[in-house]
């Protein structure tokens, strides 16, 4: 694994423009950067990155299924106990799952940590699915990589492919806050994927959904959602006012409910529990917990429900050497045992292993100035030369 | 609202992907046993073009083929799918296929807005069973209807069978709220992604 510097391709922005990429700057800073490149080999990616996400997908589900059999672990992931008969009947009747992305700290050498599953509504996706495939194929073309050069990346047909396994009757609706450029192109891309499955879409706001004296939800034109996909997290799902509809709608929700679990960071003292030692985890434990002691004086703390980057706090021989501020950490936390990011020509590059209906399906890198990833990391493609 | 304006208009993705890398990805057939698993359940259902094919038809009384016919059709204005322009409409439904509301009906169905021309309902044997009589609507896929929600299947007369989320009643009664999806996100996102 190396960072390699690199000239940009000088028409980048107008490729960006014509592929529909609108969020490549944001507040006028680089979110796509083009001006190097991590470089991998086959085995890094297959042995590394790609077979543990898989073992660690199948760890997951086990984490589910035990987690929905106890009243105590449901309780300590501060999941509404009035959803918990949802949340089971999701996973009970087998609700597909059609994305996440598992970030990973790993320098190319000796095994990628674990650091968080990112399991309900990551972003990125289109970033490292079409834009960074066209920058290798641009590469290729110029002679500036040889056409042997691969990525890890088959996101876009792998999401197809799993839009087709859902089965959908009738429309597939598509919602996401509309104030986030990031997160309606996420779904703009998710709906352009579906549309090649042969599925009927239609997109809306979150905050035009709207329910019937009946119970049903519906759109503005008053069209019963019977799917939705939502870019929109469970945990704020199950406190928004409509929440108490969802078990009684019928409304197939994507992700489903069962990966309210995963997308929690409480998955990680219950990973490390049941498999202590693993290569791939990180000792982490509740902060309430008395063996959270053993970490000693060098840990990261992080609350349970956090997202980019928010709230996490790194101690380093017992001092806060970093720390991210944000609204959350009300539920509780954990501790988890510091994987420090690789420091990589002064940047920190973290790696998230995409999964598409559980299966791996490809890598995206960000890489922030900080050894905390934020929601202003730039996003680096990749390419495998063996 | 018939689109989400926000939103520019799309544009084609890639047209091709890369294909050498299946062999690396094609893997992992025990965790994707919950991925694949999974097929709804059907119900009957009898669907006809009019309240006279349903009566020539047999399966079902005079009263009850009207019934249905006059249940389905009172829906229609309110549930059928809207679009911006009779171009939107055509492209799912065919050409010829759709019309503009009347005057009286445009403040239930959303104004001034396309939509298709009922060609026909479906209802259950029992009024209260799990078939909610409804009207159906040509696809933009030769030879099939489509209900309100977009669900789709062969235009034949008389009995068929039908997905079970198919047969509610397309929109189940009144709007009595809107905006309860959201609130938590708006007050706790100080980012810019309400994702990660």
């Amino acid at each position: 694994m190396q960072r390699i510097i690199t000239p940009e391709r000088y028409n980048w922005r107008e490729i960006a423009e014509e592929l529909g990429f609108r969020f490549h700057t944001i507040g006028g800073d680089p979110y796509w950067f083009e001006g190097a490149y991590y470089s991998f080999t086959m085995r890094q990616i297959e042995d590394d990155l790609e077979t543990p996400s898989e073992e660690l997908e199948e760890m997951c589900f086990a984490i589910v299924d035990k987690a929905l059999q106890s009243e105590e672990i449901m309780t300590r992931l501060a999941i509404p106990q009035k959803h918990w008969d949802y949340i089971v009947d999701s996973w009970v009747g087998k609700a597909k799952n059609l994305y996440g992305r598992m970030d990973f700290s790993y320098n190319g050498e000796g095994p990628a940590k674990f650091l968080e599953y990112n399991a309900d509504t990551p972003t990125s996706l289109y970033e490292a699915g079409v834009f960074q495939w066209r920058w290798l194929e641009d590469l290729r073309a110029d002679g500036r990589l040889p056409d042997s050069a691969d990525q890890y990346n088959s996101i876009h047909e792998t999401l197809i492919e799993a839009f087709q396994g859902f089965g959908i009757e009738g429309l597939l609706h598509l919602t996401a806050e509309a104030a986030s450029e990031e997160d309606v192109g996420t779904i703009e891309y998710l709906a352009d994927c579906a549309e090649q499955a042969g599925i009927g879409i239609h997109l809306l706001p979150i905050d035009t959904i709207g329910v019937t004296d009946r119970g049903q939800f519906v759109d503005g034109t008053e069209q019963v959602i019977s799917n939705l996909f939502k870019l929109y997290p469970w945990e704020w799902m199950f406190h928004d006012e409509f929440a108490d509809n969802l078990a009684t709608s019928s409304m197939r929700v994507i992700e489903p409910p069962w990966k309210a679990v995963l997308s929690n960071k409480g998955l990680l003292p219950l990973l490390w529990e049941m498999a202590p030692n693993h290569p791939n985890l990180l000792p982490s434990f509740f902060t309430d917990s008395v063996d959270a002691d053993v970490l000693g004086e060098s840990y990261v703390k992080k609350p349970i429900y956090s997202r980019e980057g928010a709230n996490i706090e790194i101690v380093e021989g017992g001092e806060t050497t970093m720390k991210a501020d944000g609204p959350y950490g009300e539920e509780g936390g954990i501790v988890q045992a510091l994987a420090a990011l690789p420091k990589m020509d002064g940047v920190y590059p973290v790696l998230g292993n995409w999964l598409i209906a559980s299966r791996p399906a490809g890598l995206g890198i960000r890489e922030d100035d900080t050894p905390i990833t934020r929601d202003d990391a730039r996003f680096v493609p990749h390419v495998i030369l063996d | 609202m018939a689109k989400f304006k926000q939103f520019p208009p799309r544009r084609p993705l890639v047209a091709r992907k890369r294909s050498g890398r299946v062999a690396l990805i094609a893997m992992g057939v025990s965790v994707s046993a919950l991925a694949l698993t999974g097929c709804e359940e059907q119900v009957d259902a009898l669907q006809y073009s009019s309240a006279e094919a349903c009566i020539v038809g047999g399966e079902l009384s005079e009263a009850d083929c009207q019934a249905g016919f006059a249940a389905a059709q009172k829906d229609h204005a309110r549930v059928a799918p809207k679009y911006q322009s009779r171009q939107d409409c055509e492209a799912e439904h065919g050409a010829a296929a759709c019309q503009q509301p009347a005057q009286q009906q445009q403040a239930s169905s959303g104004g001034s807005l396309w939509m298709p021309l009922m060609i026909g309902y479906m209802m259950g044997r029992a009024m209260s069973g799990p078939v909610a009589a409804q009207p159906l609507y040509r696809s933009s896929s030769a030879g099939k209807v489509r209900t309100a929600s977009g669900a789709k299947w062969d235009a034949k007369a008389g009995p068929v069978s039908v997905p079970k989320s198919a047969a509610a009643r397309p929109s189940a009664g009144k709007v009595v709220s809107r905006s309860g999806f959201g609130r938590t996100g708006g007050t706790r996102s100080g980012g810019r992604s309400f994702g990660g």
